[in-house]
């Protein structure tokens, strides 16, 4: 390893920014992801930061399970966020639609279908816990030597 | 829509600002807003639809995930149209315990829409100290019911299990708790200069352009309406529960507003607390055919279930009246008309406390 | 990259008039025109953005304790502060011709030709 990638894997380990992004959820997931924020779980011990403008992102929260505004936005949204980039999925919505994928209704579930995702996360809703765990086990398998591992490819 | 101004200013639908996606249009003159077209259909799932043909027993845990903030109200709303349709009876205990989780539920609510201004205006710390205290909320939430949202809690005949008293201690304590250092926190907002040069006189909607719109719930009462459902329910009345208005109608009102049913809230929880008798919380019942309009006050406003069911217990017909229909529409239509910044139309928006999950179904 | 800002929103806004309470809201309002149900439709998705069409049932009960005597027959109330599909001026503009002695049925169609 060289020590310009050392010294890359040790800032990006301190410094990922999350944008999170409504595909069609019911709300219970986006604000377990705000609550992450609260002192209680405090968020930004981990290096974590919420900003929200995916031109800054490294780490994508996509919940809910694809609206038909979303279907060529959110690829779009995707193409924007500069590299290394890293999907996590949060709830049952985006991997299978939840309650919500019966005859009927619009939303075309899953998202994986749109743009790669790295992890999910399942539950209705999941508890911030586990999605700040997600968000660190992710980014670190991710993040880690991602020059080198380029440049083998 | 017809171009005649400067620049057309798109807001959303990914902002930093707003928790859910969509896309408000605004057309400028300058620095002011003539006026906004709202685009949605970011989180359109049909749920109206999907409800149609299937037994309600599956439509209750559908009514809950309409909001994943107010779920609670969502799942008391259709199972009280249920059993106005089959006259199912409800014990004396289970009616208090739905309202101590109601009136939970509108707390974090409430502390949740606080905090999202808080947040806009960037006073971060007060944002922080709102946040952490909604977490106390949910933690009395999360011991009463086992999960912190989507708890479905409220069955038809009663609620799905009992409370223990080891239970309603920790939530008494997490009531002082909250009383105590919300106090503070409303003393902080209130007396802050910039806060009040961010809020007062801004967004201001008065009562004719409410009445025209139908405006329901604390954005409503900020503008001096008196609506609210629970003046209907005897049992809140006995409760201690009065109406609570404000007349200005700008920003600052209807956060202050928030905060004064906070308080209010809280006392409702002590006193059905100090009223529950041991007794059972669950009685059965059997489900007729029949149509029904159930209004009950959701913490955003009144929250409408318009539901017809057939002898086998399956819906024919439901439509769903949001309050975020109304406040959203309003907020982003009638409050945004005319505002001198266009600083201010997120704080605007997020004053009237939206929810689009709400607001599209 | 193609940039997808402006699409076309005909198909979603008529999603939601289909609901339960919107049909029927729009329902009335046509027989209130003396039009049909697609013609309403098609007046309204052109005038209307989405938030109002979520919103019309709220508006319109109010239109209606707000409509008296001419403006009702013509449901001027209506069509200006509930739906803003003509101004203030132009509804108060067809107010004063049926005053001035013109006919309720050619006055209605003078304002079937502005929404069209």
């Amino acid at each position: 390893m060289s020590l310009l990638q050392s010294i890359k894997n040790s800032v990006r380990k301190r410094s990922i920014h999350v944008c999170y992004v409504n595909t069609g959820s019911c709300n219970g997931c986006d604000i377990e992801i705000l609550a992450c924020l609260s002192p209680r779980y405090d968020l930004e011990q981990y290096g974590i930061y919420v900003h929200n403008n995916p031109r800054e992102a490294d780490v994508i929260l996509v919940t809910g399970g694809m609206s038909p505004q979303w279907i060529d936005k959110l690829p779009d949204l995707f193409d924007r966020v500069p590299e290394p980039k890293a999907v996590v999925t949060i709830g049952n919505c985006p991997i299978s639609g939840c309650v919500f994928n019966r005859p009927g209704c619009v939303i075309d579930p899953p998202v994986s279908k749109y743009i790669p995702v790295t992890a999910a996360v399942p539950g209705c809703p999941p508890r911030p816990t586990e999605i700040i765990n997600a968000i660190l086990s992710a980014a670190d398998i991710l993040f880690k030597n991602y020059e080198e591992k380029e440049a083998k490819k | 829509m017809k171009k005649v101004v400067d620049v057309s200013l798109p807001v959303g639908p990914v902002h930093p600002c707003f928790k859910e996606p969509l896309r408000i249009k605004c057309e400028t003159a300058g620095e002011r807003i003539l006026r906004t077209e709202v685009e949605l259909g970011y989180v359109k799932k049909g749920i109206e639809k999907i409800m149609v043909g299937r037994p309600w027993q599956e439509t209750m845990f559908l009514a809950e995930r309409v909001c994943g903030i107010c779920s609670v109200v969502h799942n008391t709303a259709i199972v009280g149209a249920l059993e106005e349709i089959s006259g199912i009876k409800v014990p004396r205990r289970a009616q208090l315990l739905r309202i101590i989780l109601n009136e939970l539920d509108r707390m974090q609510s409430h502390l949740l829409a606080n905090y999202s201004y808080c947040y806009t205006i960037e006073h971060e710390t007060l944002a922080m100290y709102l946040l952490n205290l909604r977490e106390t909320v949910m933690d009395a939430i999360e011991k009463m019911t086992g999960t912190r949202i989507m708890s479905a809690y409220v069955v038809p005949g009663g609620v799905r299990e009992d409370v223990p008293d080891a239970v309603i201690s920790d939530i008494l304590s997490a009531l002082d708790k909250v009383e105590t250092e919300l106090k503070r926190y409303v003393k902080i907002f209130e007396t802050g200069k910039l806060i009040g040069l961010r809020s007062k006189g801004i967004g201001i909607l008065s009562v004719e352009d409410a009445k025209a719109s139908g405006v329901v719930g604390p954005t409503a009462r900020a503008s001096g309406m008196e609506c609210d459902a629970r003046a209907n329910e005897p049992l809140y009345v006995e409760l201690g529960w009065h109406m609570i208005t404000r007349l200005e109608g700008d920003n600052f009102a209807r956060i202050m507003l928030r905060f004064d049913e906070l308080f209010q809230s809280s006392t409702i929880v002590r006193n059905a607390i100090g009223k529950l008798e041991a007794g059972p919380v669950r009685l059965g019942g059997k489900v007729t055919a029949g149509h029904v309009k159930h209004t009950i006050e959701a913490p955003r406003g009144d929250l409408t279930y318009d539901i017809a069911v057939d002898e086998n217990g399956e819906v024919i017909s439901v439509a769903i009246q949001t309050p975020s229909i109304m406040n959203v529409e309003v907020a982003s239509h009638i409050m945004m008309k005319d505002l001198a910044s266009a600083a201010d139309v997120t704080s605007v928006f997020i004053s009237a406390d939206p929810c689009i999950a709400c607001a599209e179904r | 990259m193609e940039l997808v800002y402006e699409r076309d929103l005909r198909s979603m806004k008529l999603l939601i008039l289909k609901g339960t309470s919107q049909d029927e809201a729009v329902l009335s309002l046509a027989g209130r025109l003396g039009i049909s149900r697609q013609h309403m439709r098609k007046i309204l998705i052109n005038g209307c953005d989405m938030m109002t069409l979520e919103n019309i049932v709220p508006r319109l009960l109010a239109a209606d304790k707000a409509a008296e005597g001419i403006s009702d027959v013509l449901s001027i109330p209506h069509l200006t502060t509930a739906l803003g599909l003509l101004s203030d001026e132009e509804g108060k503009a067809f107010i004063s011709r049926v005053e001035a002695g013109e006919s309720v049925d050619s006055v209605k169609k003078a304002i079937m030709e502005v929404l069209a």
